[in-house]
């Protein structure tokens, strides 16, 4: 640096004899300056195309680890798709082959087997589909198919067991499904060809038009050639008679939107603020109203338009303080349920949750405890007052019954449970059963240690018709 | 020179800026990741002596099998925990005692709500603004998917069910529910079902699937259409 700027300072001196030397001295000054703010910005520079040139780079580097990750993860991601795909593929070539052997049987001991075999391979088709990336509209019918023979078949074997054998119904039907899940498994195959010749699930799956999206059309009933959908008809697990429910307990005549409002009013005298929200379609026809009853309290009416009851109401309980106890509860619970209709009842089972107390109430008739006409409510502990309530189970189920008390003795019933269950009371029910079937039967509550079991003879047959066992969980019990 | 000095200097800080700002986008799959808390467990005097036994048998404790959880044993603890890459604290909770190889008495032998837990998740990633009816129709949704046969059959499985929730494809699914939404989940397990047995619902304000519209709607409530 030195040298150059006695260079410099010599060249000045040849070219500049007269200037003196103190002018000469603040020029070089000058120069200085001006030589060290160049140099400077060089440095500066280099530096920051070096900044640049590292950030550009880590930047790139960035990109890549996430490319690499994201290809990680879309791998990971085709491998369950194809792992599902495959199961599938397997289940339904087993279901295929079961069908068949049941059909070419005429042992019910064998047919029972092989059913039962059949309703495992269609359960197991339904898990592995429900896992592919698939549009419910396109697999609804698929899900639907594989539920419905799983139920099916599993009927079929019930009925063998209890000693019945296959009519010609049963047999053309197995054979219309044979017919449905034959199509299905050579679609199945086709794509499974086009996998081996790799075609990737997830680049399928993103072909969200699903006329071009091959992937859909494999696994769908409605691709190229649409897969005829089997009837079944029976009283089993995802049949459709279970879905097709209709309301027993209503019918009356019918009330308006005002005589509705009226009757919100004349059960919540305490509301601040009534409004009408909407209308129901349905199952059951209700108006909706938003009760107001303070600034913390809203509930949500619905209010059955034959008749005018009330139908459901649900609310979040507030929390703080309690100002009611259970005993209390109790009691508001039930003035409610009969305040709407509900007589004649008594409360079968509570369980309190937080600051709510949740109370089943089963109506009466003539002693016995009618199960599926069940009236839930919820009090709210804090606020004291009714933050919940369900009658759907009521008005879809309660009409006057024929009920046959049967031959077995409450005592005789007591006696039936196994010595190391310790009994504590019995009672006449009439006990909801799978698929609309209800049965009088006896119901002993046992204990077991620390847990409870519920057994449920056949009043007439003497038979067990089902246990429950009470559950606890961390919120609250369960009935299982 | 001090404006192409200026001119790189912001150069090199918009740079540093989409720099960040990839690595923000990188590290956004974590965002609704769930904090894990851990609990303390006390443990009773017949553990303190499994504890001790184990710990002198594997040489981490020196002193007297006496069932009392004293400094010495909580030392010995910590030594267990930090050559097993455990959280260091001297407490024996679940994961350290399956470290040590045995089960706590106060781990609740009752069943978890993994059930109630899913719903909750789902009823607060997907309708968390909604009214409380709204919050327990979302739940009563799922639950009439389970019970029908066009739907997976477990709450897990309609829930994670491919392009079912977007809840579940944006990861909100992940985020730690509120007690209403829990309230609300726990009313329709109860049976609570304002919808009387829908299976879809949408937003009109949002929905985009034509196929939707063609469904039987059945009731609205706060933002959502829900139909059969």
């Amino acid at each position: 640096m030195s040298d150059v700027l006695q260079v410099k300072q010599k060249s000045k001196d040849i070219r500049n004899d007269e200037i003196n030397e103190n002018s000469t001295i603040s020029q070089i000054n000058n120069k200085n300056r001006a030589i060290k703010k160049k140099n400077g910005a060089i440095i500066g520079l280099s530096i920051a195309t070096g900044i640049l040139a590292l950030s550009t780079i880590g930047l790139g580097i960035g990109f890549g680890i996430s490319q690499s990750n994201s290809m990680n993860y879309q791998n990971s991601l085709e491998s369950v798709y194809k792992s599902n795909f495959y199961s599938m593929l397997d289940s339904v070539n087993n279901l295929e082959t079961k069908l068949s052997k049941t059909l070419a049987s005429d042992s019910s001991t064998y047919q029972r087997k092989t059913l039962l075999e059949a309703s495992k391979n269609a359960s197991e088709a339904e898990i592995s589909v429900s896992f592919l990336p698939l549009s419910q509209s396109d697999i609804q019918d698929t899900i639907k198919l594989t539920n419905q023979i799983s139920g099916y078949t599993s009927t079929l074997a019930d009925k063998i067991a209890s000693g019945e054998n296959l009519d010609e119904d049963d047999k053309a039907t197995l054979e219309d499904i044979e017919q449905s899940i034959m199509q299905l498994k050579n679609q199945l195959n086709e794509y499974a060809r086009k996998l081996n010749s790799g075609v990737s699930i997830l680049e399928s799956s993103m072909e969200i038009d699903s006329n071009s999206n091959e992937f859909s059309k494999a696994l769908s009933l409605n691709g190229d050639n649409s897969i005829e959908y089997p009837t079944m008809i029976y009283d089993g697990p995802f049949s459709d008679s279970v879905v097709n429910t209709t309301v027993k307990g209503l019918k009356g005549n019918k009330i308006t939107k005002t005589e509705a409002m009226q009757d919100v009013q004349k059960y919540f005298k305490e509301a601040v603020d009534v409004t009408y929200e909407s209308e129901t379609k349905g199952k059951f026809e209700t108006y909706n109203f938003r009760v107001k009853n303070s600034d913390e309290e809203m509930l949500y009416v619905q209010v059955t338009q034959v008749e005018g009851h009330i139908l459901t109401i649900s609310g979040a309980g507030e929390e703080g303080e309690q100002s009611i106890d259970i005993e209390q509860a109790r009691s508001i619970a039930l003035d409610f349920a009969k305040e709407n209709g509900v007589e004649n009842a008594e409360i079968v089972w509570s369980d309190t949750i937080e600051n709510d107390v949740y109370f089943n109430i089963a109506p009466l008739q003539s002693g016995i405890v009618l199960y599926p006409d069940l009236v839930k409510v919820k009090i709210n502990l804090t606020s004291g007052t009714i933050v919940g309530y369900d009658a759907t189970s009521y008005f879809t189920n309660h009409t006057t019954r024929q009920l046959e008390k049967g031959s077995l003795t409450l005592e005789e019933a007591k006696a039936k449970v196994g010595s190391d269950y310790t009994v504590k009371q019995s009672r006449l029910v009439l006990s909801p059963l799978d698929y609309n079937r209800e049965v009088v039967c006896v119901e002993v509550e046992t204990t077991k240690g620390e847990n409870t079991y519920y057994f449920f003879y056949n009043a007439s047959s003497g038979e067990l018709e089902n246990v429950l066992k009470v559950i606890e969980t961390d919120n609250g019990n369960l009935l299982m | 020179m001090k404006r192409k000095l200026m001119l790189l200097l912001s150069l090199l800080f918009i740079c540093c800026i989409s720099f960040a700002g990839t690595m923000a986008t990188f590290k956004m799959n974590n965002d609704y990741s769930q904090e894990i808390v851990s609990t303390e467990a006390a443990t009773t005097t017949a553990e303190n002596r499994t504890i001790q036994t184990k710990l002198k048998r594997w040489g981490y404790y020196n002193g007297a099998v006496d069932g009392i959880y004293g400094s010495q044993t909580r030392q010995a603890v910590r030594y267990f925990q930090s050559k097993n890459g455990l959280a260091v604290d001297g407490i024996v909770g679940p994961k350290t005692a399956a470290a040590l190889g045995m089960t706590l008495s106060s781990q609740k032998t009752s069943q978890s709500s993994s059930d109630l837990e899913l719903l909750a998740k789902c009823v607060y990633a997907e309708a968390r603004g909604e009214p409380y009816t709204g919050q327990v129709a979302i739940a009563a949704v799922v639950l009439n998917r389970v019970k029908s046969s066009s739907f997976p059959n477990t709450i897990a499985g309609v829930i994670y069910q491919p392009y079912a929730f977007t809840a579940v494809s944006d990861g909100q699914i992940n985020l730690t529910p509120n007690s209403t939404a829990y309230k609300a989940a726990q009313d329709a397990l109860n049976g609570w079902d304002p919808t009387y047995g829908c299976l879809y619902y949408y937003n009109p304000a949002t929905a985009t699937s034509s196929w939707i519209w063609s469904r039987q709607t059945v009731v609205t409530i706060g933002n959502h259409v829900f139909a059969l």
